[in-house]
């Protein structure tokens, strides 16, 4: 008796849900994003950041050496070829943080940016990913604007060279 | 060892043969001797591991070396070639504790070799499940929440691999490793591969 209650009431629950709500919320989730393999002996990087507002005025920029490699804002993700062995990334804005992570041959490696509160701007934090995680954020991801990061890291090698002229 | 004693067999083989036969002329040019193949252990072939330490995202340094030792033999083609219990090493990639402001400490772990016979295998590619091949790019190991790459790795509050833990990695490169008994003689027969003299 209790039990067809409770069916009832779920039936009835079902019954008055927005199912094209929900229907197109589970497929969002459900799309993975294909990331190509990397080229044969290399290896690669996706840094990603998840959405929301939450230093969404702040885009994370990735370095290595001081060199950037790419920046990403909320909801996209951008992959890095890079060669098989330890590499350290950084990020920074009033506050550094660095991740050091091993690159495998042929594999993909995921890595993940997130903004945290700071005092005068967001903090950022690359953290390690996994396939997982990223796959399950990935309907709501988008690739960074390849010619527009092209640009960002063109501008920031040219400031660079104007700071630190050669003597 | 294995290896110098499947090399001796077909000479013994042939040594008997010669009191019957004209004694042949040595060739000029032996042909090369080839590893068998069960002495060689292939890139790439999984093998699991286990954790001789606890390591942890607030204690634990970067560098820091972590013992390991086989948690299963390596088997190739039926033969065990490393038995487990064989000790091994993991050093600490990336290690951060966690922090004000909601940073979650993080931790990433390689694995670098398991020592059998005076050989270093090298080790690639720490994760939790099992598999081979591009499907499990990225896939590495969580405690806690994460995963991922080819090494360990952990987020969330403080992250902690206790002593014990079995994990899973992959051959760096084909490694030939010395040192084990060869499979009887009989076995080798029904394989076919080496013929004794009948005695008549």
């Amino acid at each position: 008796m209790k039990k067809s209650v409770l069916a009832a009431i779920a039936l009835g629950c079902a019954a008055i849900m927005p199912v094209g709500a929900s229907l197109s919320a589970a497929d969002k989730a459900a799309e993975p994003v294909a990331i190509p393999a990397p080229a044969a002996g290399k290896g690669q990087v996706v840094f990603w950041r998840p959405g929301g507002i939450s230093g969404s005025a702040i885009r994370c920029t990735v370095r290595e050496n001081g060199a950037m490699v790419g920046r990403v804002g909320p909801g996209k993700y951008f992959v890095l070829t890079a060669e098989p062995g330890a590499h350290k990334f950084t990020t920074k804005t009033e506050a550094t943080d660095e991740l050091n992570i091993e690159v495998e041959p042929d594999e993909t490696a995921f890595v993940k940016c997130k903004i945290a509160m700071g005092i005068m701007a967001g903090r950022p934090n690359l953290s390690p990913s996994s396939k997982a995680d990223f796959d399950a954020k990935a309907g709501k991801l988008k690739p960074v604007d390849a010619e527009e990061m092209a640009k960002d890291i063109a501008e920031d090698e040219k400031d660079k060279a104007v700071a630190t002229p050669a003597t | 060892m294995r290896f110098f004693m499947l090399a001796a067999l077909p000479l013994l083989a042939s040594g008997v043969q010669a009191q019957n036969d004209p004694a042949p002329s040595p060739p000029e040019n032996p042909p090369a001797i080839v590893a068998p193949a069960c002495c060689t252990i292939p890139a790439l072939q999984d093998v699991s591991i286990k954790f001789g330490a606890t390591v942890n995202s607030q204690a634990n340094k970067i560098g820091e070396k972590i013992p390991i030792s086989l948690a299963e033999p390596i088997v190739v083609n039926g033969v065990e070639i490393v038995p487990a219990g064989a000790k091994g090493e993991a050093d600490v990639v990336h290690a951060a504790k966690s922090r004000f402001g909601g940073k979650a400490g993080e931790l990433i772990v390689g694995v670098r070799f398991i020592e059998h016979a005076g050989v270093r295998i090298p080790l690639r590619s720490l994760r939790y499940s099992k598999g081979q091949g591009k499907d499990n790019t990225g896939a590495a190991i969580a405690v806690g929440v994460v995963a991922g790459l080819a090494s360990l790795f952990v987020t969330g509050g403080e992250v902690t691999i206790p002593e014990g833990t079995v994990a899973y990695a992959k051959i760096a490169r084909d490694t030939v490793v010395p040192g084990h008994a060869a499979p009887p003689v009989n076995a080798m027969n029904e394989a076919g591969s080496v013929t004794t003299p009948a005695n008549n």
